[in-house]
């Protein structure tokens, strides 16, 4: 009886659900927003960060695409302190080794504070993206990233060594249990009264 | 508001729910090995691998998607963080170590060791004994702290690679421990999942227990301890005629082929009677029920946007590495939340009568916490499986992103499976039941260790107002805004 009470006063107690439509998109988020990049590469140089995502085509059907070869990059850029996002001119510059390969000013940031620059790249180069926020006293920060098809695959190295080992592993416990077994068996033939089990 | 509030009826909890009566233990039982189809499936020597084959199977499929499938559209991360994650909790509320029965690192390491899928008696190894002095929980709590600084620090949930890399380094674990060391040590001694599953199981409506006292007193062979020709004795270190807890069976059922007599029963029992039954407190147990409450709403805490604004903050103004601050917050967390249980702990003993030590209640009021825990952990899960499970319907149709739409939902999106609201008032459910059993638990253990009820409540005080504290805790975690982990 106490214990209906109890739920009964729970129930009655003031609804929290509201509190959980804050900080949720509301509206056809799961249909409008398809599923996130798993990579980005993140900067810090002073109160700001720069997160940096690229779209080098894993995954996506090349033959549907308008430019397949194209590498786009998209970042935001973050001020830690203030905690919103910068949105002012921005100045960026793909880098190969130091050397300019494009570059683009964008004057402000597109929907959701986002900056853009498109470019075909080499899998052979070794890549930076300079940026200059132009209204922030030209503050620089350097991003550097690698493309999808630059990257090693450590995964599959990794699972091989295990494996690897565990069958060397495998055939050595299995000799050694053979081994063990037959000084039992010796020992229980010579003497079964007294023989012991070797572990 | 709403905390507050809630904070006030929990404080009630302990008045509304009466001091007035002490129950003994439920022998309420139904025996599911009375159903003969059932019996003779678990007493059929082909039964541990018949089950364990669906999740080798699901495992090898996460292996090979995390490792070689396309990484932008994998299906690794959503079956084992938005699924099996999440659902294991689930798992062991209503069937206790169900999942060790079924574990696929237990099968395959079965399978290498025993050279056959059918017997389970080690064909390889040294046979050695695991350490003495690390038998206990503490190698498997410093792997789960490990896993879950991984998990949370580098963002493991959304990367198929890593997935795959961490469920074949536990099978890598599981296999060497099987050849160095005797029986199933890897179970018993190391595995995060088997004793987490493992305390949680004290909660669980599900045991393995002796039938007959009797029939085991007068059996001369015990092959149930000792194994025989056909089958091994039990390989969890456990003497199954006198089991009394859940906590390191993996329910393999060996015993069930093993015994002679069939005097082995699988029976489904009320929630917690181990909980409201235990009399005897292990330290090892009580730092991992405490440090498990911490770490659960540690996940939670780093799903919400305080934590994140306080690592912008602390980034900005020492420079430190984020993987530093996230390492050093951690650890405040951890230590803070054990450190306040401590605290009540020690209140109590200066409260109680007979002077019982702080050691002492902390290793038994511990298991008052474990509902809490068990609780909160459900809530959190609870959102996660629900409002992002959905994930997993267009990833079977196309399970390694090469194009494939075996079922027609390749490429499509779909609605979370139960709106937010409901999800909420779940999780306010969960929570607070956890918190009425925790009550409940905390009042029955004191009542064993001091006589006089007035001094039990007294001396339980301070340790009532911890538990209100986390439950506070986890009710204010649920109603903050959360950053998910996938399409957020």
């Amino acid at each position: 009886m106490k214990l209906y009470a109890f739920l009964a006063l729970t129930i009655l107690c003031p609804g929290l659900y509201a509190h959980h439509f804050k900080g949720l998109p509301h509206y056809g988020y799961f249909e409008n927003y398809p599923q996130i990049p798993q990579e980005e590469f993140l900067a810090q140089a002073g109160k700001y960060e720069v997160s940096l995502v690229l779209y080098d085509f894993q995954g996506i059907n090349l033959e549907m695409a308008e430019h397949p070869q194209v590498v786009r990059m998209y970042l935001v850029i973050y001020d830690l302190l203030a905690n919103q996002a910068y949105k002012g001119k921005l100045r960026m510059e793909i880098q190969d080794r130091g050397a300019t390969v494009v570059h683009k000013l964008q004057e402000q940031a597109q929907e959701e504070s986002i900056y853009a620059i498109h470019r075909e790249l080499s899998d052979k180069g070794d890549y930076s993206l300079l940026l200059t926020l132009v209204d922030e006293k030209n503050t620089q920060i350097r991003v550097p990233f690698i493309l999808n098809s630059q990257k090693v695959h450590w995964g599959k190295w990794i699972v091989l060594s295990m494996t690897f080992f565990l069958v060397i592993a495998g055939f050595g416990a299995r000799k050694k249990r053979l081994s063990l077994d037959r000084k039992q068996e010796i020992a229980r033939v010579r003497d079964p009264l007294n023989s012991r089990e070797i572990a | 508001m709403a905390v507050l509030c809630l904070a006030l009826v929990i404080s009630g909890s302990h008045w509304l729910l009466g001091r007035n009566e002490s129950p003994s233990p439920s022998k309420l039982r139904f025996n599911l090995f009375r159903i003969p189809l059932v019996m003779r499936c678990v007493r059929h020597d082909a039964f541990p691998f018949a089950v364990q084959l669906l999740s080798i199977s699901l495992f090898l499929v996460i292996i090979l998607a995390g490792l070689f499938a396309n990484q932008r559209h994998n299906i690794a991360p959503v079956l084992t963080w938005t699924w099996w994650w999440a659902l294991l909790i689930f798992v062991v509320l209503f069937m206790g170590k169900f999942f060790c029965m079924i574990c696929p690192w237990e099968g395959l390491t079965s399978l290498v060791t025993s050279l056959s899928p059918f017997s389970r008696k080690s064909r390889m190894g040294l046979n050695l004994s695991w350490p003495s002095k690390l038998r206990n929980v503490y190698p498997a709590l410093g792997l789960f702290i490990l896993l879950t600084w991984i998990e949370l620090g580098f963002d493991v949930t959304s990367s198929g690679t890593t997935t795959a890399i961490l469920g074949f380094g536990m099978l890598f674990l599981a296999i060497i421990c099987a050849i160095l060391f005797e029986k199933r040590s890897f179970c018993r001694y190391l595995c995060p999942v088997g004793r987490i599953s493992g305390i949680y199981a004290l909660f669980s409506p599900l045991e393995l227990r002796a039938k007959s006292a009797t029939v085991c007193a007068d059996c001369s062979s015990k092959d149930c301890l000792m194994g025989n020709s056909q089958h091994r004795g039990c390989p969890m270190f456990l003497n199954p005629a006198t089991l009394r807890e859940n906590t390191y069976c993996t329910l393999c059922t060996e015993c069930v082929r093993t015994c002679p007599s069939q005097n082995i029963s699988l029976a489904v029992r009320p929630f917690a009677t181990d909980l409201f039954a235990k009399n005897r407190f292990r330290m090892d147990e009580a730092v991992l029920i405490v440090t498990l409450l911490a770490l659960t709403s540690f996940h939670g805490i780093t799903m919400t946007p305080y934590w994140t604004r306080v690592n912008q903050l602390i980034r900005v103004e020492t420079g430190l590495e984020a993987t530093v601050i996230f390492t050093l917050l951690m650890g405040m967390i951890l230590f803070g939340q054990v450190a306040l249980f401590w605290l009540g702990s020690r209140w109590s003993s200066r409260l109680a009568p007979n002077g019982l030590s702080v050691s002492k209640i902390f290793k038994a009021f511990s298991y008052c916490v474990l509902p809490i825990a068990l609780f909160y952990h459900l809530a959190h899960n609870s959102m996660h499986f629900f409002m992002e499970a959905q994930e997993l319907i267009p990833l079977l149709s196309d399970p390694f992103g090469l194009g494939w739409n075996l079922f027609g939902t390749a490429g499509n999106s779909y609605r979370e499976l139960l709106t937010i609201e409901i999800v909420s008032w779940i999780q306010v459910l969960l929570i607070l039941s956890g918190h009425l059993f925790g009550v409940r638990i905390a009042d029955r253990i004191s009542r064993r260790l001091v006589a006089d009820p007035n001094k039990a409540m007294l001396m339980l005080a301070p340790l009532i107002f911890v538990m209100i504290l986390y439950s506070a805790l986890s009710i204010f975690l649920i109603a903050s805004p959360m950053e998910m982990r996938t399409g957020f």
